[in-house]
């Protein structure tokens, strides 16, 4: 009896000890030159991301081992075993042991271990190496609209921001670059088509209703603008990072050399890029009428699913067409580098999200300073604010094809982060829901706290 | 893989039914001439699940309270009722088909369950015995809604998680050291089920299903039964459930153990 006890007790501890052991064309402010050659030269991008922080450094129950070539590897096979680890393989020529640790130690405490030990060479955690979402374009940095550092905005002298008061597109990024099937037509003075952080985002010669062709190239320089922020060739080692990574461009020209489009021209051009593709229009431009032709354009591209997207103005007054077509469009505010709304930056009951709109970095037509210069510059307007809601919009589509028009419209709106909450909590007309925040709409949000209901 | 899973278990369900009619040795008499036997359960489990199209994993982890009513309907076999409570944490589970993305973080959800068991024994001696054994399990969780954070205007998600376990295997035990009866199962076992999650934020209301199975089919158990006294007899088991390696994720085992205490009459 006293045996079957003691077989009793045995059992009942090693069960126990079991279970204890898991976006207006017109009053956009100058284009400025970058006349720093510190601009030009490629910069080492600083890989300390706060993003970064938060994942996993290197494997949870395992390390690298290297023991000394005077083992034999029964004698590793020993050492490993009394260390309550096993081989879970061998790097061959490097004479390194891949080893499961027990789960009951840390790496960091295993990592000490084996390193006390005088048979090994060295241990170290099995590291993790990730794709960066961080481009390597070489003016990343200075686009603070994107990720914001509290960078000087601009050359030498110029005001620096506020960190982290950007649409968080690096954290957008992790979750979706998009891809090129899916396209934001721009409806513009057209894009330069041979500018090289755009020729090979740009699906075709487009369409050009200002002088009847399918030539869509930039005379002015907005469109060029425009194009860049929405979708430039992000991670080419070259220019700037456009926020719709992947995505393609369609250049459609509905405003002429001086920046000014009839409503007929912009109607025609909405119809022509819902036929031909695109999932979503960006119309950095607006006028002070409303107009049924634009409203049925508008109502045209809707229903076939496209986003559309439209700049408030810059006129310090209130929302202009066709951003103030409230059902059909994204109304876009401008919002600066200190996460602050400007006081040109239009206002009313119909503008749905900001984003930032002061001393935007992008891409200008290649002939627009001369030969051999460089391609890019400053501009600032809701016209810049818009396609940065614009590259959200494609990359939303592209994540989430099944999703209809208004439903990524409201995403955009519901996941703005309401950067004036201080002053005015809650949706206001300056910048409707607050500034976008890609992260909140691209990335899964964690269910932490239930509701209690 | 689902089906093929259930198509399984299916299979080795009916064996364990069938194979009744191979009884080829009377079965011993364990609990003393009592037909009727009930008891209280705890079992806690980990599953590791693969979701979307088996290309990603997460692990559930459940927590089971159960009441059983077993009735010995033939000399051997003997056939049970199964009901309870259960508290399954779907950690890390996402949904990205709903238009803001979500992932669950820790958080059980509790929930009723039920099901049923058989045990047939067709082979002993004085120091053993082997029997098949089957059991399926039900569990329905309640809804919890969580309010969705960081959003520019009130947004809640509604949880609903349903699985079902089914199990058959055969098992060893070992008499000759009575009261106390070790034991030792190898397990066919299939966990699949759902997980609706609804979103509602303002205009935004979607729902997602996501079709979620465990990974690991075979289940090693180890245990004993102490017979405490005539009528009332303890059981502790550890169960171990090896799986294999996918693209996205790595191999390993899961871990459950269980305590019954059964009253005869």
């Amino acid at each position: 009896m006293k045996k079957k006890k003691l077989i009793l007790l045995i059992t009942t501890i090693l069960f126990l000890s079991l279970t204890v052991s898991f976006n207006n064309a017109e009053q956009d402010r100058r284009i400025r030159r970058i006349t720093d050659p510190a601009l030009r030269d490629i910069h080492v991008l600083k890989d300390n991301s706060r993003f970064k922080n938060n994942q996993q450094q290197y494997a949870s129950n395992e390390v690298l081992v290297k023991f000394k070539s005077s083992l034999s590897e029964n004698e590793v096979a020993i050492l490993i075993k009394t260390y309550q680890s096993r081989t879970i393989k061998k790097i061959p020529k490097l004479n390194v042991y891949q080893v499961r640790i027990p789960e009951s130690y840390s790496v960091e405490e295993m990592v000490y271990a084996f390193d006390r030990n005088p048979d090994v060479e060295y241990a170290e955690p099995n590291y993790i190496a990730r794709i960066t979402a961080t481009p390597n374009d070489t003016l990343f940095q200075e686009q603070y609209a994107l990720h914001n550092t509290g960078q000087s905005i601009g050359v030498p002298g110029s005001p620096s921001g506020t960190d982290r008061a950007d649409i968080k597109a690096p954290e957008g990024w992790e979750e979706t670059k998009g891809t090129d099937s899916t396209v934001i037509a721009i409806l513009d003075t057209g894009i330069d088509l041979i500018h090289p952080d755009l020729q090979s985002k740009v699906l075709s010669g487009g369409r050009d209703f200002v002088n009847d062709d399918f030539d869509a190239s930039d005379d002015h320089w907005h469109g060029t603008h425009i194009a860049g922020i929405a979708a430039a060739e992000t991670n080419n080692t070259e220019g700037i990072a456009g926020v719709a990574w992947n995505c393609k461009l369609l250049p459609v020209k509905v405003l002429d050399q001086d920046g000014d489009g009839y409503y007929s021209w912009i109607a025609d051009g909405i119809r022509w890029a819902t036929d031909n593709g695109a999932d979503v229009i960006n119309m950095s431009f607006g006028g002070p009428s409303e107009a049924a032709i634009l409203a049925n354009a508008l109502s045209y591209a809707k229903s076939n699913g496209v986003v559309c997207v439209a700049s408030a103005g810059n006129e310090e007054d209130f929302v202009l067409y066709p951003a103030a077509y409230d059902e059909y469009c994204i109304a876009v505010a401008a919002t600066d580098y200190n996460d602050e709304r400007p006081w040109w930056s239009n206002q009313g009951p119909e503008v749905d999200v900001a984003a930032p709109g002061v001393r935007i970095l992008s891409c200008s037509p290649t002939w627009y300073w001369g030969p051999g210069s460089f391609p890019y510059g400053y501009a600032e307007g809701t016209s810049q604010a818009a396609p940065h809601v614009a590259g959200l919009a494609a990359l939303i589509k592209d994540l989430k094809p099944w999703l209809r028009a208004d439903e990524i419209m409201d995403i955009i709106r519901y996941t703005a982060e309401d950067v004036n909450s201080g002053t005015s909590p809650g949706f206001d007309e300056f910048i409707g829901y607050g500034r976008i925040n890609m992260d909140r709409a691209l990335v899964p949000i964690k269910l932490a706290t239930p509701s209690g209901k | 893989m689902n089906l093929k899973r259930k198509i399984s278990s299916a299979v080795l369900m009916l064996f364990v039914f069938t194979s009744l009619s191979y009884t080829q040795e009377p079965t011993p008499d364990f609990s003393d001439g009592n037909k009727w036997s009930a008891g209280l359960g705890f079992e806690y489990f980990k599953s590791t699940m693969s979701w979307d199209e088996d290309s990603l994993v997460s692990p559930l982890k459940s927590y089971l309270m159960t009441f059983h009513v077993n009735y010995e309907i033939l000399d051997g076999l003997y056939l049970g009722g199964i009901f309870g409570y259960a508290s399954s944490d779907f950690e890390s589970l996402t949904f990205r088909e709903l238009p803001v993305s979500l992932t669950m973080d820790k958080g059980a959800i509790g929930g009723i369950l039920f099901g049923g068991e058989a045990v047939f024994t067709f082979y002993e001696t004085d120091s053993f015995d082997f029997s098949v054994m089957g059991q399926y399990i039900y569990y329905s969780g309640g809804q919890k809604q969580w309010d969705i954070p960081g959003l520019a205007v009130d947004g809640t998600a509604t949880g609903e998680p349903k699985w079902s376990r089914a199990t058959a295997g055969v098992s060893f035990r070992y008499l000759a050291a009575k009261p106390f009866l070790p034991y030792l199962n190898i397990a066919y076992s299939s966990l699949s089920g759902t997980f609706a999650m609804e979103e509602s934020i303002q205009t935004l209301n979607r729902t997602e299903e996501k079709n979620i199975s465990g990974i690991g089919n075979i289940m090693i158990g180890l245990g004993g039964i102490y017979d405490l006294s005539d009528s009332l007899s303890l059981l502790l088991e550890a169960d171990f459930t090896p799986y294999s390696g996918g693209d996205n994720y790595e191999g390993g085992v899961d871990f459950g153990a269980l305590l019954r205490i059964m009253y005869s009459f």
